[in-house]
C-alpha cells in the first residue's frame, strides 16, 4: 500500500521560477526511499510537502491516507511525518533532554502520566537510554540528532523523513545515526524517506529516486540507479567511486565484468580478476 | 607569513566548576602558501584551534604568531588582522542577511575605507571566483538561493576582504558530489593565487585530495601529522583516533590482505587508479 502518493507536483517560492516541475513520488508501506540530486534540485522542497510545511500548490499528494491539499488535515499530516534536519543545534527547544522529547508530546497534549514512559522507550530506541538529564548542546554531533531523532519518534509518526541528517557528523556519528536508520528499515513499521549526498548511504534504501531540475527524473534500485554513471552524469550527480573506478579500468583495457556497487564488491571483482 | 601557535593551551570557562581543557600544549607552524588539513573527532578542539588562529579567542596559555608578532599583544592591530585572516564558519549560508546578494558580500568591506568603485570592483571579483556573475546573481535575494549557491555567496563576502590566510571549518558537509568537486578546485585556484588555507573536514577523501599537510587532533593534542600519505598510511592507527582514512586508501588496504599488495601512498582516487592500471593493464599484469 502506498503511503506516500505524489503526482506533479508543481511549487514555486515566489521568485516566478518553479523550484518544484511536476514531480512525482510515491512510497510502500514500510519501504526505505533516498532522494538523490544535486543542491537546488527541488529534494528539500518535495519533502517538506510530506508534512504539510509547505502547502501543495498544484498537483496531488497523499500521505498516510491524508490529502494534503485540504488545509484542514496540516496538523495531522504533522503528527504522521517526522522530520530530522541536517543541523543538530537548530532542533532544540528545551536545555534538558527528556524535556526537548516531551515538549512534541506535551504540545500534542499526550496525558500527562504517559509521558515519561514514552521518553524513556524513545531514547532507549536511538540507544541513548541514561542522557535523560543531560543538555542536548553538550552532546556530541551524533547523540545530538539521536536525540532529535527520539524527539520524532515519541510521536510515533508513521513516515520520518531525513534531510541530510549525516552531513554534518563525524564519522563516528554517522555510523551511529546511520545504524539506527537501518535498524528502523528492519523493523519494518516505519515509512522512511531519506535525503542525501552520500552514494554509501543511498545504497541502504529499497528504491532511489533521482531528482534534477524540480522534477523526478528516475527510480529503481540503489544497483540499477546507481551503477548507471551515465544516467547519474545526465542528472549533475558523480558515480559512486567503485563505479567510476571500473570504468576508468575498463576504459583503460581492463576487461573487468561485473559492476560494482559498494568498496567490498569492487575488491572483490579485482581480487577475482588477479 | 609564518603563522605559528607556541605551546597554545585552551580552557572553556577557565577557573569555574564547568571549565573543559579543549586545546593542551599545541604547536604549529604554517607557511605561505600552504593548505593544512585539520581532522579529528567531534570535540577534539578543531573549532578551538580555528577560533584561535583567527583571533577569536585568546589562549589560556601560550601565543599565537603571525610574522613573527603575537596577535593577542596589547597594541597588535586586530582590525588588519580580520582583514588578514578570514574564517569561513560552518554553515556560512546561515549568516546571509541582507536583500541582495551585492550587498550581502559587500557588508565586510563597510569599515574598510574603499571606495564604492572599489568596493564594487571586490564584490564582483569575489563573485566571480566562486562561479557568479555580478551582473546575474548580484540583485537576488540571497535568501531565494539553493544551499550549495548560498554557500558560495557567503564564501565570497569573505573573499571580498582579500584575505591571505582563509580558514575554512567544514565547509563541504551538505555539498552535493559537484559542488564539493567545485568546492576543492576553488580551494585550489585561491592557493594558487597565494592564499594560504586551513580546511576543517570529517572528509578524508576531499582533504586527500587537496591538503599539503594533515593534522589530526585528539583530546586537544595534536595526535598525527603529515601529508596525507603519512598519516594515512597506518589505517588502524588513524581509527584509533577516531578519523577516516581516504576511501582509496581504505581500499587499497582491503586489497592488500586480499593478496593485491597495493601501496599506501596511493591515497586519492587518481593515486589508486594508476597502481591498479599498472597491475591490471595488459603487459603489467604478473
Amino acid at each position: 500500500m502506498a503511503v506516500i502518493k505524489g503526482r506533479d507536483i508543481s511549487f514555486s517560492y515566489g521568485s516566478g521560477k518553479k523550484t518544484l516541475d511536476h514531480a512525482s513520488i510515491r512510497a510502500e508501506a514500510g519501504e526505505l526511499i533516498a532522494l538523490l540530486g544535486c543542491n537546488g534540485c527541488g529534494k528539500s522542497t518535495l519533502v517538506r510537502h510530506l508534512n504539510a510545511l509547505l502547502p501543495l500548490q498544484k498537483g496531488e499528494l497523499r500521505v498516510a491516507g491524508l490529502d494534503a491539499r485540504a488545509q484542514a488535515n496540516c496538523w495531522r499530516l504533522r503528527r504522521q511525518c517526522g522530520m530530522v534536519f541536517q543541523n543538530p543545534d537548530n532542533q532544540f527547544v528545551s536545555s534538558v533532554v527528556e524535556e526537548d522529547i516531551a515538549f512534541g508530546l506535551e504540545n500534542y497534549e499526550t496525558p500527562e502520566e504517559e509521558i515519561p514512559t514514552r521518553v524513556r522507550a524513545a531514547l532507549a530506541a536511538v540507544g541513548m537510554s541514561g542522557f535523560e538529564k543531560r543538555a542536548p548542546h553538550l552532546l556530541s554531533g551524533g547523540q545530538k540528532q539521536r536525540v532529535a531523532l527520539a524527539g520524532v519518534l515519541a510521536l510515533n509518526p508513521d513516515i520520518i523523513v531525513f534531510d541530510e541528517v549525516t552531513a554534518m557528523l563525524d564519522p563516528q556519528g554517522r555510523r551511529e545515526v546511520l545504524g539506527i536508520i537501518d535498524r528502523l528499515r528492519a523493523g519494518g513499521k516505519k515509512t522512511l524517506v531519506m535525503i542525501t549526498h552520500y552514494v554509501e548511504e543511498a545504497v541502504m534504501a529499497d528504491r532511489v529516486y533521482l531528482m534534477a531540475g524540480g522534477n523526478v527524473t528516475a527510480q529503481g534500485s540503489p544497483r540499477d540507479i546507481l551503477t548507471d554513471a551515465a544516467l547519474l552524469a545526465q542528472n549533475g550527480l558523480l558515480a559512486p567511486l567503485p563505479v567510476r573506478m571500473y570504468e576508468d579500468l575498463k576504459a583503460a583495457g581492463v576487461p573487468l565484468e561485473r559492476c560494482p556497487l559498494t568498496n567490498e564488491e569492487l575488491v572483490e571483482e579485482l581480487c577475482r580478476f588477479a | 607569513m609564518p603563522f605559528c601557535l607556541e605551546e597554545v593551551s585552551f580552557t572553556y570557562a577557565a577557573g569555574t566548576p564547568l571549565a573543559v581543557q579543549a586545546l593542551r600544549g599545541v604547536s604549529l607552524r604554517m607557511e605561505a602558501g600552504e593548505v593544512l588539513g585539520v581532522m579529528g573527532h567531534t570535540g577534539c578542539g578543531k573549532s578551538t584551534l580555528i577560533q584561535l588562529l583567527a583571533g577569536l579567542l585568546v589562549p589560556t596559555h601560550g601565543r599565537v604568531l603571525l610574522d613573527g608578532q603575537d596577535i593577542n599583544a596589547p597594541g597588535c592591530d586586530r582590525a588588519a588582522l580580520r582583514a588578514r585572516v578570514g574564517l569561513v564558519f560552518q554553515y556560512p549560508e546561515c549568516q546571509l542577511f541582507e536583500i541582495t546578494v551585492a550587498k550581502d558580500v559587500t557588508f565586510g568591506l563597510k569599515h574598510s575605507g574603499l571606495s564604492p568603485a572599489q568596493k564594487e570592483e571586490r564584490v564582483r571579483a569575489a563573485l566571480e571566483t566562486v562561479g557568479f556573475s555580478y551582473e546575474r546573481m548580484g540583485a537576488q535575494s540571497p535568501l531565494a538561493l539553493s544551499g550549495g549557491e548560498k554557500r558560495r555567496v557567503a564564501i565570497a563576502g569573505v573573499l571580498a576582504a582579500r584575505p591571505e590566510i582563509l580558514i575554512f571549518d567544514e565547509p563541504i558537509a551538505g555539498l552535493d558530489p559537484m559542488g564539493r568537486e567545485r568546492f576543492l578546485a576553488l580551494v585550489r585556484r585561491l592557493n594558487a593565487q597565494g592564499t594560504s588555507i586551513v580546511l576543517v573536514s570529517h572528509n578524508a577523501d576531499a582533504l586527500a585530495q587537496c591538503a599539503d599537510r594533515l593534522l589530526v587532533l585528539k583530546d586537544g593534542c595534536v595526535a598525527l601529522e603529515g601529508t596525507a600519505e603519512q598519516v594515512f598510511a597506518d589505517v588502524e592507527a588513524a581509527r584509533r583516533l577516531q578519523v577516516d582514512v581516504s576511501t582509496p586508501r581504505a581500499l587499497g588496504q582491503m586489497l592488500t590482505q586480499r593478496g593485491v599488495a597495493v601501496p599506501a601512498g596511493a591515497v586519492t582516487y587518481e593515486g589508486l587508479l594508476s597502481v591498479l592500471k599498472e597491475r591490471f593493464c595488459a603487459g603489467g599484469n604478473p
